[in-house]
């Protein structure tokens, strides 16, 4: 458990602050531009804070042979949310808000769409063969945990992006529920690959 | 942090971590590369256990060990790795007698 606490606690603590600087916005303490720039940099750290701990938190945690794949897919992971947390600091940090406004929704999308695709590959090429034995991990708390933290990080992504690209209409909510149905399906395929090879076992 | 630091400071346990890196493997399998007694490997282990760098799982009798570094460690070990650390932190002995081997 000690290896979830600090992301999860990172992620909480983010959480309030974007929650402080929404009020602060809405209270007229600071202005929208500057209320912007602090939500983006907020989830840019989100974003590397469970890119960084991705990798150890094993969301998808399988082991031995062609599972090495899936590993791999979580690594990769890791890697592209780091390096979307620095690419949204930095937008938020240095470039004109316009810029950041135009770029920053592109980063996010390109980023949890890049995943989903990943792990359905990664899962497609892990599927297990008739007769095959290997050995899994048992699911534990943390890689549920992880996946709260995922998924919570990916609504938060996709629903922000969407918003300060194309406003509240109606139909860019609908796009951001199904990227998020994808994102679960890509979820669920790789925990199908995980209970069938235990079954194997 | 300061028992990650402690962990890759030491080059025998860096070199464990690049072994892991090809996937999950046994205590024998990795001490099979290393000329060190077994309560020294296993103090080594343990180490890097303790600084979350490694998870072990018991099958059977033997112990598995998987790498598991968040993505600063992984930076952090490939950095150490291109610099070439593994070279220069090699024991004199075994520079020696490399380069007695060129020689010949």
């Amino acid at each position: 458990m000690k290896r979830v606490t600090t992301p999860t606690l990172g992620f909480l603590a983010i959480t309030a602050v974007m929650m402080v600087i929404a009020l602060a916005q809405r209270s007229g303490s600071i202005d929208r531009a500057f209320a912007f720039r602090g939500i983006v940099a907020c989830l840019g750290l989100m974003t590397l804070l469970a890119g960084n701990f991705l990798p150890k938190l094993r969301p998808l945690a399988l082991r031995e042979g062609r599972a090495t794949r899936i590993v791999g897919a979580e690594r990769r992971a890791g890697w592209m949310l780091v390096l979307m947390g620095l690419a949204l600091v930095g937008l938020a940090v240095l470039a004109p808000v316009e810029l950041t406004r135009a770029i920053a929704p592109i980063v996010a999308l390109a980023g949890v769409g890049w995943i989903e695709l990943d792990w359905i590959w990664a899962a497609w090429l892990s599927r297990p063969t008739p007769g095959e034995a290997r050995v899994t991990r048992s699911g534990s708390e943390q890689r549920i945990i992880a996946a709260w933290l995922l998924f919570g990080l990916a609504y938060l992504l996709v629903t922000a992006s969407l918003k300060f690209t194309f406003g509240s209409a109606g139909w860019a909510r609908d796009l951001g529920a199904w990227i998020m149905v994808g994102f679960a399906f890509a979820y669920s395929v790789m925990q199908v690959i995980v209970t069938r090879r235990k079954n194997c076992t | 942090m300061t028992t990650v630091f402690k962990a890759l400071s030491d080059p025998t346990r860096r070199r464990v971590l690049e072994l892991l890196r090809k996937g999950p493997m046994t205590a024998g399998e990795i001490a099979d590369h290393f000329r060190v007694s077994k309560p020294t490997m296993s103090a080594h282990f343990s180490i890097l256990r303790d600084a979350g760098l490694i998870a072990s799982e018991k099958q059977g009798k033997q112990v598995v060990y998987e790498l598991q570094l968040s993505v600063l460690e992984d930076a952090l070990l490939s950095f150490m790795h291109g610099l070439g650390w593994e070279q220069r932190a090699r024991p004199a002995r075994a520079r020696k007698s490399t380069m007695e081997a060129q020689t010949r």
